[in-house]
């Protein structure tokens, strides 16, 4: 996804390179041994638009915030630099996350890599720690969604192909696009730190609005992701949401006997069949992306409605021109768009 | 031809570059190298295939599905 243009993103481009300049020299200063490991990633990392989205959602909740609440005696002014710093700390702990999934995924090796993600998560914390030292609700709220965090990570390698062969069946909660939000826990945790920097209740509307947006948006952001690659991750021998769809939809429709047959070309000639399972991953991200916009829709924040808004729209971009490619496609080899006929005979 | 044997076809054309040159190129060999078992009245469907039409249109969802979102 290409968005450094929106408005977002643009309006705070400095504030981006800001926090990124941090970041990179928090990567400098670790450990020879670890920075090594870190520093060929800092480009790709910091050009990412995911990396943008959570260093930049502190600058977007202050100024939501500074709008929606009204002055109150209990509404502390955090201090000049407290949002970069919290910015920093979100950055740091995303990069971790990408070190964890890509040694999940096995892109990384495991022999080399494993101590990167500790380091990184442990310089977010220290950052944390620096700004909230004694805010027990908040270290509560960090514990519980770091053990979801992690529960979510543990649930992964429940799709591993080896895993799953083993065991023939799929367990129906894995196509779930409940499982999906658990992804949002990084960014839950960043508007929880933010509110209590400016001494906010969780039971605030404003908080689980936020909350709320954020993991319908995980969710959405998610299906993309996993509807972008779900051929590379079932090559790697994962399944993602998309392919754990296709092959629960191959084995309610006999397509497919048991998970033991599990096989990616077969599965990408059924997903070019199932006109119908298509259209409705589509239909989950999109509703997804609707309830995000209708949580914070009352607050009016531009940058959070441009940031779903536009996500809807990269969706919808990424689906019409699927839709393109797989009608001539369905006609070059004769598939029925209503999924009930092979035939190769037919002009 | 069987449907899981044609659903692993289409899925080789779409994933499988060096395939998908063959395919089009001379689909009786490229289908006979690679195991498929087509019959008579399958493999006359394949040859009226436009050749260019169907590349393009395979190599259009295959780039498409390789389309990083960006992290």
């Amino acid at each position: 996804m290409t968005s450094e243009g929106s408005l977002h993103f643009t309006a705070y481009e400095a504030d981006y390179q800001a926090v990124l300049s941090r970041a990179q020299g928090t990567v400098a200063s670790l450990p020879p041994a670890l920075r090594n490991l870190a520093e060929p990633f800092l480009v790709p990392w910091g050009a990412a638009s995911f990396s943008r989205i959570v260093a930049l959602l502190p600058f977007w909740v202050a100024e939501l915030l500074d709008r929606a609440l009204p002055r109150g005696a209990d509404l502390r002014i955090p201090q000049p630099g407290d949002t970069e710093t919290l910015a920093l700390a979100n950055l740091l702990g995303w990069w971790s996350y990408l070190v964890q999934d890509g040694l999940l995924d096995g892109d990384l090796d495991p022999g080399e890599f494993l101590p990167l993600p500790m380091a990184l998560h442990a310089s977010a914390v220290s950052l944390l720690a620096q700004l909230l030292p004694s805010d027990q609700a908040f270290w509560r709220t960090f514990e519980r969604l770091s053990l979801v965090s992690s529960e979510a990570s543990a649930r992964e390698q429940r799709l591993r192909l080896e895993y799953l062969k083993k065991r023939k069946t799929l367990d129906p909660g894995l196509a779930e696009p409940d499982r999906l939000a658990d992804r949002s826990a990084l960014l839950q945790l960043a508007v929880t730190a933010q509110f209590a920097l400016c001494g906010l209740d969780q039971e605030c509307h404003l908080y689980a609005a936020l909350c709320e947006m954020l993991r319908h948006y995980a969710v959405a952001r998610q299906i993309a992701d996993d509807r972008s690659d779900w051929v590379q991750d079932l090559q790697n021998g994962q399944l993602n949401h998309v392919s754990a769809r296709i092959a629960r939809r191959m084995l309610e429709t006999g397509a497919m006997g048991s998970l033991a047959e599990l096989d990616v070309e077969r599965m990408m000639g059924y997903y070019l069949h199932d006109a119908e399972l298509f259209a409705s991953i589509q239909q989950q991200a999109m509703d997804a992306c609707q309830r995000a916009a209708q949580a914070v829709a009352p607050y009016r924040s531009r940058t959070l409605d441009s940031l779903v808004s536009e996500l809807a729209h990269e969706l919808e971009r990424n689906y019409q021109a699927a839709l393109g490619s797989r009608r001539p496609l369905q006609a070059v080899f004769t598939l029925r768009s209503d999924g009930s006929a092979y035939d190769l005979s037919r002009p | 031809m069987a449907r899981q044997d044609l659903e692993r076809l289409i899925g080789r054309a779409v994933l499988d570059p060096t395939f998908r040159e063959k395919l089009f190129a001379d689909p009786e060999k490229a289908i006979r190298e690679a195991g498929f078992d087509l019959t008579a009245e399958e493999m006359a469907g394949l040859k009226k295939l436009d050749p260019q039409e169907s590349r393009d249109a395979v190599e259009s969802l295959a780039a498409l599905d390789a389309q990083p979102w960006g992290g």
